[in-house]
């Protein structure tokens, strides 16, 4: 029992550590003004596309979901940066412990500060648009969003494990974010993309969940949770890659001794 | 004379400082590409308006983001670096400073058009018909200058608050859809429209619309609005740095609120 | 086994590239092929100029880096083969502000960097608070955030994060960078008192008067070489003359000057005008000898001062490393 709350309580440290968001202000800009702007602004943009809104109605909310989760992908992807520029990332270099360990704890609030996100995410879509679902819809589409997330956190590691190497990872972030939001098939069906580029989105994150997503708008839970389900692969799919690249990373930054630059 | 030398040296000192820094590489480059790709498979492409929007509104689309992001990184990297009051202490002047690095930023994010025609045209093999390119030019250069003059006000805003970054995301977005970069204000609520009616961008892009979609006698009205709107803009910015400047003194501080 | 640090050959280079082309720009030979040996229990010091390959040096052994050729073996275990059984066993405390979570409070920290250490639970707590009170942070700022506290407070902290998982060898870099004279006085017992709990101690610095109190013996480096290694007392007798005299004359002539550098206990002088007076250094082992004598050739000429200086870890440190080499 001790052993997990000091587990909770240094993953809150890892998290309270790196974090930008302490600040109120600053929190309440990040994860409700700035993206109920985005939201707007991508729904604008998917109305005029569509034509109708009934058209759109399904990427809208697809869209909500999607900018809420990708605030995850941002969080975790900070995180090497973040420790890179307080220059604790030499200590984090030079744990004994469980290099596993020592990453879970750094992405687990991250991910549960993402679920509020989407939360938001969701009752702004909701308020905002007014869409009208069945509960179970609503649980559906909340344990849809919530699976997608840990996805993308994974992906997230994935990414912010550049960080070990280069100072430039908001570079980094941006590109990923970008292509992760236009093959997610979020703003338009994945069979418009040509020469195969569909098969990127499968091995994307998020592309499952937005699938998940509309299935289950159109009233098909359990078809849509099965689609989920392909997610989490995905996701465990990065989260071990990550985990092999990070050692691999380390040693590089070992060679090339750059790890206290910042 | 010496306010053409310190622009100058501004112009080159931005250019290199600019690409040094990869998240300016990222707004110039890559956001033009993403811009037009999205609208690409989003949009009707029988539609005219359509092309227009994937390469004429992408590029005014990056160009604000940068414009943004650039504003915003020079106030706060002079304040990280303490330099800002330095800077303001200067006989040339902050205002004049911050004015020439926003034209500067402005000339160097005009990159990010040629990227938009070039992806555009080459790999989407997208065209934009222009009826007039004399009046393509002048109308852009107006744009140009709602650019600056936005810039300029926004670069105020960011100097009187803490966290500059944050503000710069939380104008960045609303301007992309009040001002009809990639998509008409017609579909704007009506009232979210009056907003945008007050956006001098908005009315440029309304003329360069038009000059593409063949009706080029109805965009004088749009630009002339417009420039009226620039210039109050700028008064407007100008107004505000004798404010901060006068907080300067009394305060000695630029910390911000 | 007695010895804690084993370096042969040690050879570091950074590679250099253009951020464009990846083309190899230029590559900096930060050590040139060191070799030394630090036995357990002791206060190590590394000296040199900017440049010279301290933190290199720090770095590499513990574990950071990777040489590029030689071995490095700390407390028996090599830095490339074994880094994690070194890691359980060393910390590293590098000087300035860094280093730390800025946005936590001292508490906070200790307890983070504890579970990355995995200090058992049970004596967790303890260990924090003893290790804050050793570092002498007061704790009534414990629970403010690190990015409000000065300077020596930081420096304070990231000591006593440097032993919190219990290290029997530690690393400082440069601790005493940037604190004020009592607070660095402070740091040079804390220290002392590391040392008299058993622990090895590799320690690099600026300051020669710090480094000839607390170390046991020294290295001297240079463009990533030894130039010279010793305790702080071999090295004064090695390098240097023990003495230094100085007078102040209102003038001199040329068959003075002649006489005094024939002297028997003379060994080596200078000369220098500054505000209308002359100077003369002189060196000597012998003092008394050579006050007599120069006192003898001298006579008739006003002196207006005179001092005897025991010749400092800081005159070895420039007479090895000369005058034209400030900065590199
Ligand atoms: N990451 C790096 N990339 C390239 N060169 C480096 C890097 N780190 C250090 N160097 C170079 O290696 C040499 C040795 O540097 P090092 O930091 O070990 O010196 P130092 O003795 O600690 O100096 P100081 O007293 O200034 O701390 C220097 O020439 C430095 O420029
Ligand atoms: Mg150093």
């Amino acid at each position: 029992m001790r052993r997990i709350a000091a587990f909770l309580r240094n993953s809150w440290l890892a998290f309270k550590g790196v974090s930008l968001w302490l600040n109120p202000q600053a929190y309440l800009t990040e994860k409700i003004v700035n993206p109920m702007f985005r939201l707007l602004f991508y729904a604008f943009l998917l109305a005029y596309g569509y034509k109708t809104m009934e058209n759109a109605t399904v990427y809208i909310f697809a869209n909500a979901m999607l900018l809420s989760t990708i605030s995850a992908f941002n969080g975790v992807g900070i995180i090497y940066f973040s420790e890179r520029h307080q220059g604790t990332l030499i200590y984090t270099i030079m744990t004994p412990k469980s290099k596993f360990v020592v990453i879970f704890q750094k992405v687990l609030f991250h991910i549960l500060d993402a679920l509020i996100t989407v939360t938001i995410g969701m009752l702004l879509a909701v308020v905002i648009f007014n869409f009208k679902f069945a509960g179970n819809i609503y649980a559906a589409l909340l344990l849809i969003s919530i699976l997608g997330t840990v996805s993308v956190s994974a992906f997230g590691i994935f990414v912010s494990s550049f960080g070990l190497l280069t100072r430039d990872i908001n570079m980094l972030l941006s590109i990923a974010e970008s292509v992760v939001f236009l093959f997610s098939g979020a703003n338009f069906p994945i069979k418009r993309l040509p020469f195969g580029l569909g098969f990127v989105s499968q091995i994307l994150p998020l592309s499952h969940t937005v699938l998940a997503i509309r299935s289950v708008v159109r009233g098909n839970i359990w078809s849509g949770l099965k689609l989920s389900y392909m997610e989490i692969v995905v996701g465990l799919v990065y989260f071990v890659l990550s985990f092999f690249f990070i050692r691999f990373l380390e040693h590089q930054a070992r060679v090339q001794g750059n790890s206290d630059l910042y | 004379m010496r306010y053409l030398r310190v622009f100058l040296a501004v112009l080159k000192m931005q250019t290199k400082i600019s690409f040094s820094r990869n998240l300016f590489k990222f707004s110039v480059l890559i956001m033009p590409i993403f811009f037009s790709t999205l609208l690409y498979f989003v949009y009707d492409k029988a539609s005219n308006s359509s092309s227009s929007y994937i390469m004429l509104g992408s590029a005014v689309a990056s160009l604000w983001g940068v414009t943004c992001y650039s504003s915003a990184i020079e106030i706060e990297r002079e304040r990280i670096s303490g330099t800002l009051e330095s800077v303001s202490m200067t006989p040339i002047g902050f205002e004049f400073i911050i004015f020439s690095k926003i034209i500067a930023n402005t000339v160097i994010g005009l990159i990010s058009f040629g990227v938009t025609l070039v992806y555009s045209s080459l790999i989407l093999q997208i065209s934009l018909p222009v009826y007039s390119y004399r009046q393509f030019v002048l109308w852009f250069l107006i744009l140009l200058f709602s650019f600056i003059s936005m810039s300029f006000l926004l670069a105020t805003l960011l100097t009187l608050s803490g966290n500059a970054f944050a503000w710069m995301s939380t104008v960045q977005y609303p301007i992309y859809f009040l001002s009809g970069m990639l998509f008409p204000v017609k579909i704007l609520p009506k009232w979210v429209q009056y907003i945008s009616s007050v956006i001098p961008i908005r009315w440029s892009m309304e003329s360069l619309m038009k000059i593409v979609s063949g009706m080029p006698n109805s965009s004088i009205i749009p630009n002339l609005i417009s420039i009226i709107l620039s210039l109050l803009y700028l008064a407007l910015a100008h107004y505000s740095f004798r404010i901060i400047e006068i907080k300067r003194r009394k305060e000695g501080t630029l910390g911000g609120f | 086994m007695n010895v804690a640090i084993d370096i042969h050959e040690l050879r570091r280079d950074y590679v250099i590239r253009s951020i464009l082309s990846n083309k190899i720009k230029r590559v900096v030979k930060a050590l040139n092929g060191i070799s030394f040996k630090v036995k357990k229990g002791e206060i190590f010091g590394i000296l040199g100029p900017n440049g010279a390959g301290k933190t290199t040096t720090v770095k590499i052994l513990s574990t950071l880096l990777l040489p590029t050729s030689g071995t490095a073996k700390v407390l028996g275990y090599d830095v490339e083969k074994h880094p994690i059984e070194i890691r359980k066993r060393i910390n590293l405390v590098m000087g300035g502000e860094r280093n730390l979570y800025q946005r936590l409070s001292t508490l906070e920290n200790m307890e983070y960097f504890a579970e990355l250490y995995d200090v058992p639970l049970k004596i967790r707590k303890k260990r924090i608070y003893d290790l804050l009170e050793l570092a002498g942070l007061q704790e009534e700022r414990w629970r403010d955030k690190v990015e409000t506290y000065s300077k020596g407070m930081k420096q304070r902290l990231q000591i006593a994060r440097g032993l919190i998982n219990d290290p029997d060898f530690l690393f400082l870099d440069e601790p005493t960078i940037g604190l004020d004279p009592i607070g660095a006085r402070e740091l040079r017992n804390i220290v002392k008192k590391l040392k008299r709990m058993g622990k090895t101690i590799i320690f690099t610095t600026h300051y020669m008067q710090e480094a000839d109190e607390l170390c046991d013996r020294i290295a001297i480096l240079d463009k990533g070489r030894i130039i010279t290694i010793g305790t702080p007392t071999d090295l004064k007798k090695m390098h240097t003359e023990k003495f230094q005299i100085e007078l102040i004359l209102s003038f001199i002539t040329h068959e003075h000057i002649e006489r005094l550098q024939n002297l028997k206990y003379v060994n080596h002088m200078r000369t220098k005008e500054l505000e209308k007076n002359i100077h003369l250094f002189i060196d000597t082992q012998a003092c008394s000898e050579a006050v007599e004598s120069v006192f003898n050739v001298l006579h008739g000429i006003p002196i207006q001062d005179v001092s005897i200086k025991k010749s400092t870890l800081e005159d070895v440190y420039v007479k090895l490393l000369g005058g034209e080499h400030n900065q590199s």
